[in-house]
C-alpha cells in the first residue's frame, strides 16, 4: 500500500453544514484500530472472572465503545471524528461509574466534566477552522488541512484541539483526573481507559492538531513538548512513591505518554514513528500491567504493595508473563518497549538535546518504580496470605499470554509494524510541509 | 390556518364533553389534536394569509405549529396520571391548555403587533389558571398568583412599548406586503425615533420576561416548581418555543434597528446563559433544577437569535424540538417518580435503574440529549447554533458574538454537573425510598420510547428541514 488514504464510506450526511460521513483509513488508522481490535478482547477476558464480566451491560457498553474508538480513528470528517470522540466517552463513564470503587459517583463525574470540557474546546476549535478558513469541502480533513486560515484564528483553534488532546493524554497540568480516575474505575474500566482512550489524544494530535501548527509557528509546540517532558519526570517520581500498584501504574502511564507526546511535537518522521509504535506498545504494556495488578487483587484482596510478598514462589507461570510485561514496559532490548522508547528518545534528542536528555531519565525511573513493584509483589518471603493465590483461568492465562506474545513479537521484529505506518507518516508529513500560510 | 382553528374548536368541544362525561375528555382532546396535527400538512400547502394582513402562516410557521401541536399531542395523550389531581375538572385543564395552544400558534404566525399582544395574551391567561389548576395545593396557588401578579406586568410593559413604536411609526404592521411596516414608515419627525427605540426596549423586554430570559427570569423558578407538572412540562416546552418564536419575528423583522439592542439582547443571552447554569448547580429538586436550565437553554436560543438573520429560523426550531422533546421525557418520567415516592428531590431517583431499567434508559438519554453530547439532537442544536455564530462572525465587519459562543460552551460543560445529578441517582446510587414506584403504563413508554428514538436520528433529518422551511 502506498499510505495515502482510501476512503471506505462516504455518504452525504449533512449538507447544508458541509458534514460527511466519511469514515476511511490510512496506515496509522489501521495501527490503531489494529490496536482497539486486539485490546478490546483482551479486556473482555480480563474481566471474565468479575462479577461485571459476563453481564449483558458490560459487554454492551464496551462494544458501543469498541465502535466509538474506530470511528474515532477512521472519521475522515471533523465533526465525525468529534461525535465519536464524545460518543466514547459516555461508555467508559458508565463503566466506571456502575462498577467502580469507593467515592466512584465524585471521581467519575469529575472524569466526564474535565475530559468533556476539554472536548468542547475541540469543537469551538473544528468550528473556528471552518469559518474562519478556506476549507471547500466543509469539515473534510483534507480540505481543513488544505485551507489557509488567519494565524490569529488558527491559534486559537490549535489552543482548543490541543486542550482536548491534553486532557485525554493527561499531559502535565491536566493530570489530576487521571490518578483517581484510574483506581477508582473497575479493572476493565481502567484498561479501556489507558489502553486506548488515550491513544485518541495521541492520534488526535497526529492526525488533527499538527495541521495547524504551520499556521501559529512552532513555539507552541515547543512549549507543549516541554510540558510533556515535565510530565515524564513529575509522573515516574510520583510513581516511585505509591504503594498501591494501581495508581502507581497510573502515574507511569503519564510518564510513558510524555515521552510519546514528545515524539509527537518534534514533527519528524522518526519521532511520529516511534510514537505510533509506542501507542501501541504502551497499548499493550499497560492493559497487561492492570492486567496482572487485577489477577493479583482478585484474589489477594488488595494492591497495597506492602502487604503482598513472593507470589512467584506458588505461581511461577503467572510471575513469568508479569516480568515479561514489566519488562515490555521498562523497555529492555527485545522486547516491545525498546524499540520505541530507542526511537523516541532519539528524535527527541535530535530536536532538542535537553529536553532529550530529561526525557532519557524515563528509562532509569521506570526501572525503579516497576522493579520495585515486581520485588515487593513477586518476590521475598512467601506470605502466609499467599495459598490463596490460586492457579490462572483459562481466560486469564489465555489474556496475559497473548499480550506477551506481542511484546515479544514486536521487540523481536517491528519491522512489519514499522513498515504499516511508514509510508503513511511521510505522506502526512509532506502534506504539512506543503501547507501554505497565509501572508 | 386550518390547524388553529381546529385547536380551538377541539378546546370547546373538550369543555362541553368534560360537562357529561369528564372521562371522555382526554380521548376528545387527543383526538382533536392528532386532527390538528393531520391539518398542518393541509396548512403547509396552502400557506395563509388574511385580508387585513394580521396573520401569516407561512411554511415556517406551520412547522413549528405542527412542533407545538405535537408536544401538546405528547402531554395530553399521555396525561391520565399526570392530570390526575384534577378529579373531575380534568376537562378544563385539557381545555386551558388547548386554549393556550392557539395562542402559541398565533404567535408563529402574527404579522401585526396587535395579534402579538393578543397570541400573548391568550397564551398567557389561561396559563395563569393552570398554575393554579391544583386547588388544594398551596405551592400551586403560590404558583398561580407570582405568575399572574409578574406575568400582568410584563404585559403591560409589552403594550407600553407596542404603544409607542404606534406612536412612532404608525403602523403595528411587522411584515407582509404592507408598504407601512413599522420599519419602513415615514417616523413622524420630532422625538420619532427616540420613541421608537424605547418602545423595543420595552417589548423586548416584555418578551423576554414570557421566555423567562435572565435578568427578567425571578418568576421562573418558583412558578416552574409550583405548577402541577404537567402544566410545568407545558410551560417549559410550548410556552418556551412560542416565546422564542414571538421574539424572534418581532427582533428580525425590524433587524435588531441598531447595534445597542444586538449588544443589549447578547448580554441578555450571556446572563441567561449564566444565570441559569448555576443556579441549577446547587438545586436539590429535580423540578427546580430543569426550571434554571430552561433558562440556560433560553440563554442558547437568544445566541441563535442574534444573528439578526432569518437563516438561523430552521437552527431555532432542530434546538426547540430537541430541547423540548427531552423536556417532555424527563418531565413525564419525573412526573411518575415524584407522583409515586411524593417528592421532587434527585433522592426520588435513586436506584430507578434496578427497578425500572427501561424508564431510567429512556430518561438517560433525554439527559444525554439536553445536556448537548452526540450523536443526539440536543448535540446538534446546539452546534448549529455555534457554527451560525461563528459563521456569521466570519463575515460581519465588526466580528459578530464569537465570544458569545465561548461563554456558551463554557456553560454548556457547567450544566454536566446538574444534568448528571439524576442519572448518578438512578444508575449510581442505592434505593432509599420505601415507597413503591409501579412500572409506566406500556403506552406511555412507548411513546417515550419513540421520543428518544426521534432525538437520536433527526439530525440526519435536518436536511430536509431546511429545504421544508425555505421552500
Amino acid at each position: 500500500m502506498d499510505g495515502s488514504t482510501v476512503n471506505i464510506i462516504d455518504a452525504e450526511w449533512l449538507k447544508f453544514a458541509g458534514i460527511r460521513f466519511t469514515l476511511g483509513y490510512d496506515g496509522i488508522s489501521l495501527m490503531m484500530v489494529l490496536l482497539t481490535n486486539l485490546a478490546l478482547p483482551i479486556i473482555v477476558l480480563a474481566s471474565w472472572d468479575r462479577v461485571y464480566g459476563q453481564s449483558p451491560l458490560f459487554l454492551g457498553l464496551s462494544l458501543l465503545m469498541q465502535a466509538a474508538l474506530v470511528g474515532v480513528f477512521l472519521a475522515q470528517d471533523g465533526i465525525l471524528f468529534y461525535v465519536f470522540w464524545e460518543l466514547a466517552l459516555i461508555p467508559i463513564y458508565f463503566i466506571s461509574a456502575i462498577w467502580g470503587g469507593e467515592n466512584k459517583n465524585r471521581i467519575t463525574l469529575k472524569f466526564f466534566i474535565y475530559t468533556f470540557f476539554g472536548s468542547i474546546f475541540m469543537l469551538v476549535g473544528l468550528l473556528l477552522w471552518k469559518a474562519y478558513g478556506s476549507s471547500t469541502n466543509g469539515f473534510a480533513w483534507m480540505s481543513l488541512v488544505q485551507s489557509q486560515i488567519p494565524s490569529n484564528i488558527a491559534f486559537w483553534a490549535f489552543l482548543g484541539f490541543a486542550l482536548a488532546f491534553a486532557i485525554k493524554l493527561p499531559l502535565f497540568p491536566f493530570h489530576t483526573w487521571q490518578p483517581d480516575t484510574y483506581t477508582v474505575a473497575p479493572a476493565g474500566g481502567t484498561m479501556l481507559l489507558s489502553g486506548i482512550m488515550l491513544k485518541m489524544g495521541l492520534f488526535g494530535f497526529i492526525k488533527w492538531a499538527l495541521p495547524l501548527v504551520p499556521h501559529v509557528g512552532e513555539n507552541l509546540l515547543h512549549f507543549l513538548s516541554i510540558l510533556a517532558v515535565i510530565g515524564i519526570v513529575y509522573g515516574s517520581i510520583i510513581a516511585i512513591k505509591q504503594n498501591d500498584m494501581k495508581r502507581l501504574v497510573a502515574f507511569s502511564s503519564m510518564a510513558h505518554v510524555g515521552l510519546i507526546a514528545a515524539g509527537i511535537f518534534t514533527q519528524t518522521l522518526e519521532g511520529i514513528q516511534g510514537a505510533i509504535i509506542q501507542m501501541l506498545n504502551h497499548g499493550i504494556t499497560a492493559i497487561g500491567l492492570f492486567f496482572v495488578i487485577d489477577v493479583i487483587e482478585r484474589r489477594m484482596e488488595t494492591r497495597e504493595l506492602t502487604l503482598l510478598s513472593g507470589i512467584a514462589k506458588v505461581s511461577p507461570q503467572f510471575a513469568v508473563m508479569m516480568l515479561i510485561l514489566v519488562m515490555g514496559s521498562v523497555a529492555v532490548p527485545l522486547t516491545n518497549g525498546f524499540v520505541g522508547e530507542f526511537i523516541l528518545l532519539k528524535s527527541v534528542y535530535d530536536s532538542n538535546a535537553t529536553l532529550g536528555v530529561i526525557a532519557g531519565l524515563t528509562i532509569i525511573f521506570c526501572a525503579v518504580y516497576l522493579l520495585r513493584m515486581v520485588q515487593f509483589s513477586l518476590f521475598g518471603p512467601s506470605n502466609t496470605q499467599n495459598e490463596k493465590f490460586t492457579p490462572l483461568t483459562w481466560a486469564e492465562g489465555l489474556g496475559l499470554g497473548t499480550l506477551c506474545f506481542f511484546v515479544l513479537w514486536i521487540g523481536l521484529n517491528p519491522d512489519p509494524f514499522f513498515g504499516l505506518t511508514e509510508r503513511s507518516v511521510a505522506n502526512l508529513l509532506s502534506l504539512f510541509n506543503s501547507i501554505k500560510v497565509m501572508p | 390556518m386550518i390547524a388553529l382553528v381546529v385547536v380551538l374548536l377541539t378546546a370547546i368541544i373538550t369543555l362541553f364533553v368534560n360537562l357529561m362525561n369528564s372521562r371522555w375528555s382526554r380521548p376528545v382532546a387527543t383526538l382533536g389534536l392528532a386532527i390538528a396535527l393531520g391539518t398542518c400538512f393541509y396548512d403547509y400547502s396552502n400557506p395563509y394569509i388574511d385580508a387585513t394582513e394580521m396573520l401569516y402562516f407561512s411554511h415556517a410557521s406551520t412547522i413549528f405549529s405542527a412542533l407545538t401541536i405535537l408536544l401538546g399531542l405528547i402531554l395530553v395523550g399521555l396525561s391520565e396520571y399526570s392530570v390526575s389531581y384534577a378529579g373531575k375538572n380534568r376537562g378544563d385543564v385539557y381545555a386551558l391548555m388547548l386554549f393556550s395552544l392557539c395562542g402559541a400558534l398565533i404567535l408563529f404566525s402574527y404579522s401585526n403587533l396587535l395579534m402579538l399582544f393578543l397570541g400573548v395574551e391568550i397564551l398567557s391567561i389561561p396559563l395563569y389558571v393552570l398554575a393554579g389548576s391544583d386547588k388544594d395545593n398551596l405551592a400551586s396557588n403560590e404558583s398561580s398568583l407570582k405568575y399572574f401578579l409578574q406575568g400582568a406586568f410584563a404585559t403591560g410593559i409589552l403594550l407600553f412599548g407596542i404603544a409607542l413604536i404606534y406612536g412612532a411609526s404608525g403602523s403595528f404592521s411587522i411584515g407582509g406586503s404592507h408598504e407601512n411596516t413599522i420599519i419602513n414608515y415615514q417616523l413622524y419627525s420630532g422625538g420619532g425615533l427616540t420613541m421608537f427605540n424605547m418602545g423595543v426596549f420595552m417589548m423586548m423586554f416584555g418578551l423576554a420576561f414570557k421566555i423567562a430570559a435572565a435578568p427578567f427570569h425571578f418568576w421562573s423558578a418558583d412558578v416552574y416548581e409550583g405548577a402541577p407538572d404537567a402544566v410545568t412540562a407545558f410551560m417549559a416546552s410550548i410556552v418556551k418555543t412560542a416565546g422564542i418564536m414571538a421574539i424572534t419575528i418581532f427582533l428580525l423583522s425590524i433587524g435588531f434597528l441598531n447595534k445597542q439592542w444586538e449588544m443589549t439582547f447578547a448580554i441578555m443571552a450571556g446572563l441567561s446563559l449564566v444565570v441559569g447554569n448555576f443556579s441549577a448547580l446547587k438545586q436539590m429538586s429535580f423540578k427546580r433544577t430543569l426550571a434554571y436550565s430552561s433558562i440556560s437553554h433560553a440563554g442558547y436560543l437568544m445566541l441563535g437569535i442574534t444573528i439578526n438573520d432569518p437563516i438561523i429560523i430552521p437552527t431555532l426550531w432542530f434546538y426547540l424540538f430537541a430541547y423540548a422533546l427531552s423536556t417532555l421525557v424527563l418531565m413525564i418520567g419525573m412526573n411518575w417518580v415524584a407522583g409515586h415516592t411524593g417528592k421532587h428531590d434527585f433522592t426520588a431517583f435513586n436506584g430507578l435503574a434496578k427497578k425500572h431499567p427501561f424508564l431510567s434508559a429512556l430518561m438517560a438519554v433525554a439527559m444525554l440529549s439536553m445536556a448537548g453530547l452526540p450523536p443526539l439532537s440536543g448535540f446538534f442544536g446546539k452546534y448549529f447554533i455555534f457554527a451560525e455564530v461563528f459563521n456569521h462572525s466570519a463575515i460581519s465587519k465588526d466580528g459578530g458574538f464569537w465570544w458569545l459562543v465561548l461563554v456558551a460552551a463554557l456553560n454548556s460543560v457547567i450544566s454536566i454537573y446538574y444534568y448528571f445529578k439524576v442519572i448518578i441517582a438512578m444508575y449510581f446510587s442505592p434505593s432509599v425510598t420505601e415507597a413503591e414506584v409501579p412500572s409506566m403504563p406500556k403506552i406511555n413508554l412507548v411513546v417515550l420510547t419513540i421520543i428518544c428514538l426521534a432525538l437520536l436520528v433527526a439530525p440526519a433529518l435536518v436536511n430536509q428541514l431546511y429545504g421544508l422551511m425555505f421552500y
